[in-house]
């Protein structure tokens, strides 16, 4: 089966958008919007880790 | 303007900037369960010397191996990269709780001042366009140790690009010059 067994060449949206325009992309395809972007540098987290000791080798 | 390589270096470098770098900032163990507080730092920049971070590669990782450790390093020194805009704003830590400096309220040239780097305690970094990176600032009061194994061990994953020679000896010089500044008394007038 492939992905267009999925979506049937038929399918009209309830809007009545056709379905070449409402396939979805391929995720590994990047928009030159995606390759353009810079690197965002976000604020530090702080993480917990909360864990039970099972083993004490000491 | 600051360049990079994208180049990665088969070692630790000087200059290396890694992406999402954990530091524990505190642990306690109490009947039996164990709680481990850590911060993510987004980006960090490491700043010990070259020539240690080679010795250690030759001594730790190349073989045959040695049955010498006396040029091991116990850590390796960074600092965090903020993002200029929330170090400006006084807002880079909040997600931490902490509450800093909002740049602009220090002075009418206090913005200027970090972003040409003559405030001792910040490195302004205007990344060249192949870093693909957004305008940061290295907080060298926030130099923390990570231990090299995790480094090491998160490197082929977390490399984003090495600061060009000239810019990290720069980096490297005022980091230098901020630690062993003198810290003077304030005296009173008679």
């Amino acid at each position: 089966m492939n992905d267009d067994d999925l979506f049937p060449k038929e399918y009209i949206s309830d809007e009545g958008t056709d379905y070449s325009e409402i396939k979805p992309e391929d995720p590994e395809k990047k928009t030159e919007e995606d390759i353009d972007s810079y690197y965002r540098i976000s604020k530090p987290q702080r993480l917990l880790i909360r864990a039970k000791i099972i083993h004490d080798r000491g | 303007m600051t360049e990079v390589e994208t180049q990665e270096c088969q070692r630790i470098c000087q200059g290396d900037i890694y992406k999402d770098v954990d530091w524990i900032e505190e642990t306690n163990e109490s009947e039996g369960v164990l709680e481990i507080s850590k911060v993510r730092f987004p980006l960090v920049v490491v700043l010990t010397q070259d020539c240690d971070l080679e010795w250690d590669s030759k001594f730790r990782w190349e073989e045959p191996q040695k049955n010498n450790h006396d040029k091991f390093l116990i850590s390796v020194l960074v600092a965090p990269i903020y993002n200029a805009e929330h170090v400006f704003l006084g807002e880079h830590l909040s997600e931490l709780g902490l509450t800093m400096n909002q740049i602009k309220k220090l002075g009418k040239t206090a913005p200027n001042y970090l972003k040409t780097n003559q405030n001792l305690r910040y490195h302004y970094l205007d990344f060249s366009e192949s870093a693909r990176i957004v305008p940061g600032v290295i907080d060298f009061k926030h130099y923390f140790s990570v231990n090299i194994t995790y480094l090491k061990a998160i490197k082929e994953t977390n490399f984003i690009c090495r600061v060009e020679k000239l810019f990290r000896e720069d980096i490297s010089q005022r980091f230098a010059s901020f630690l062993s500044r003198i810290g003077l008394p304030r005296l009173e007038k008679d």
